[in-house]
């Protein structure tokens, strides 16, 4: 079992925490007519292949493998690829599943104007944080998780002022509290359920409510970093508690403890290090909320950290000139003028 | 000057048309005649029934369309084995063209296709630079910051003795989560409360409270304030 490996540090930075260098690069290319065609590139060691379950990106029977190759000794590259007829057939086959699949939707707009039509491609990610008891923002505001997004308090200290660095350390502090008791609410509730359960006069809940926050502290105290599978965890509880019933209580919350820790082990497997998605839309890209534009594709870098915690939209719109509008247009334009001409002349 | 020669002189009273004696006898005679008088007058007014109508300038209602109305008839009745087909249609076109009512319309749908492809056009445009000003230059954040003193923060605080006291003083602790200080700087919560202005405030709400006092009013609620923070980057995105 892998323990600490959903570290609190990522609630500030963020950053993936398995070990490895896989990449996953995901790019959309958007047709006129609707169809969509998405392209998916995963590159990196071959041992980092075995530590993620493609099936968890939504990659199963129904992706084409375009190419798998061997790069350099031990490097690999596979590319899949699937074709959709439109962004509700893309965002069924995307469709998340809980402690399985990290969802996407898509969602797709195309408005026609004579002369040009608009396209506007919106994929939302679904967070990849399964666990809900406490929400976030009873410790971040809105605005801090949206500073924490576009990276200003990263950095070393010595880029930062003063205020900054307060606030990091500030931020640090309530992300950490916000993960730990969030963890801890988890297992609690199951450990409650368990005591209600067993339904013992031993060991009633008033007793397990009564002792919440010495619980919280022997478990946040003896782990640092803290929490992540519920064994160590429950074993906390065992040894505060000292009561004959726990291990009763701890047989009926199994299944919930079970739960939890697939729930961790997904979060574990979703710390892909790199993972960029890119759309490429038809027509001139007119504004997006993607990192860099290139041409007609849209990127955005390490999409990861924007979506583990909280659920992101990558939006891109773009404007494609009808050019059998404009030719017909000016056909029937210097017709016109043709006939005025003709008219003209024909009078004199 | 008798009656015949009288009425061939009537006809000339224009000026300038007989002589001053002629126009002297016939004036006499007339006077003394009254068939010749009857006469003169009759001519008269003849004579002012005709200028009346060299004033009137005939005038049609629509003269253009009559015009064309004529000459699209004139056209119908060339022999039609000596027009082609595509002649045919063109001459029926511009005789269409004509109708002054297809002609407005035509221009007004000329310069609609028109305005409507350069604003479209322009409008690609204009978002277009502003996405590569946007992606080349990242505007600086824009922070607005304000502090709120949540229940839970002011309730903490006025188990400090110290706190209470100077609360209790200012009679600023009775409305929970009330209490709010604005700053229209970024900085922490720290800089915010160490500002002058900051200082400033606590000292009007506190008045005498000493420097000691501030600072410990300042930990604290750097330590239990409720950060309320306007952030936001680059032109309105998310």
């Amino acid at each position: 079992m892998k323990r600490y490996a959903v570290r609190p540090a990522m609630i500030v930075t963020l950053a993936a925490a398995l070990s490895g260098c896989l990449e996953i690069e995901t790019t959309t290319r958007v047709h006129t007519d609707g169809r969509l065609t998405r392209t998916v590139i995963v590159s990196g060691d071959t041992s980092d292949f075995s530590k993620i379950r493609m099936s968890m990106f939504g990659l199963d029977s129904g992706w084409t493998v375009l190419s798998d190759s061997m790069q350099h000794e031990k490097e690999r590259k596979l590319t899949l690829q699937r074709e959709f007829d439109g962004a509700e057939s893309a965002s069924r086959a995307l469709a998340g599943i809980p402690m399985e699949k990290q969802g996407i939707s898509i969602r797709l707009d195309k408005r026609f104007r004579w002369f040009t039509t608009l396209y506007r491609y919106e994929e939302t990610w679904q967070k990849g944080y399964q666990l809900d008891r406490i929400p976030i923002s009873a410790y971040l505001s809105p605005e801090e998780i949206q500073m924490l997004r576009a990276g200003d308090l990263k950095g070393p200290d010595s880029l930062l002022t003063e205020g900054q660095k307060r606030h990091r350390a500030d931020l640090e502090k309530r992300g950490e509290e916000w993960f730990n008791r969030n963890t801890f609410e988890e297992i609690y509730l199951a450990f409650l359920d368990g005591v209600r359960t067993v339904n013992d006069s031993r060991l009633v809940p008033d007793t397990v409510l009564a002792a919440k926050e010495r619980l919280y502290t022997a478990v946040t105290g003896n782990f640092k970093p803290p929490l992540t599978h519920s064994g160590p965890i429950i074993g906390e509880f065992a040894g505060v508690l000292k009561n004959p019933v726990v291990p009763r209580v701890l047989e009926a919350a199994r299944p919930a403890f079970e739960k939890f820790d697939r729930a961790v082990d997904f979060m574990e497997r979703l710390q892909v290090p790199g993972y960029a998605s890119g759309v490429v839309m038809p027509g001139i890209i007119t504004n997006t909320n993607g990192s860099s534009v290139e041409g007609n594709k849209v990127r955005w870098k390490d999409i990861k950290d924007n979506t583990f915690y909280e659920g992101y939209t990558m939006w891109a719109e773009s404007s494609m000139v009808n050019w059998w509008a404009v030719v017909v247009t000016a056909l029937v334009l210097v017709a016109i003028g043709a006939l005025l001409v003709i008219g003209l002349v024909k009078k004199r | 000057m008798n009656c015949a020669e009288a009425k061939r002189l009537i006809a000339f009273t224009r000026k300038g048309e007989m002589g001053p004696a002629e126009e002297y006898q016939l004036a006499e005679h007339v006077r003394t005649c009254p068939a010749c008088q009857a006469e003169r007058a009759a001519f008269l007014n003849q004579d002012r029934a005709v200028e009346k109508l060299r004033s009137i300038v005939p005038t049609l209602k629509n003269p253009e369309a009559n015009v064309q109305a004529i000459l699209r008839r004139v056209r119908e009745e060339v022999p039609p084995q000596r027009q082609g087909v595509v002649s045919a249609l063109v001459d029926r076109l511009i005789g269409a063209l004509e109708v002054p009512g297809l002609r407005y319309a035509l221009a007004v749908f000329v310069t609609v296709m028109v305005t409507g492809f350069v604003i479209q056009q322009v409008t690609i445009l204009r978002s277009v630079s502003a996405l590569e000003a946007r992606l080349a230059k990242p505007e600086a954040p824009r922070i607005r910051l304000a502090y709120a003193v949540t229940p839970g923060a002011v309730e903490h605080l006025t188990r400090s003795e110290e706190i209470r006291a100077m609360l209790e003083k200012a009679g600023a602790n009775q409305e929970l989560g009330s209490e709010r200080l604005h700053a229209t700087r970024a900085g922490s919560i720290a800089d915010l409360l160490n500002s002058p202005e900051s200082r400033w405030v606590l000292h009007t709400l506190l008045p005498g409270t000493r420097e000691r006092g501030i600072d410990s009013l300042v930990n604290e609620l750097s330590r239990n304030v409720r950060l309320v923070l306007t952030y936001s980057k680059g032109d309105g995105v998310r």
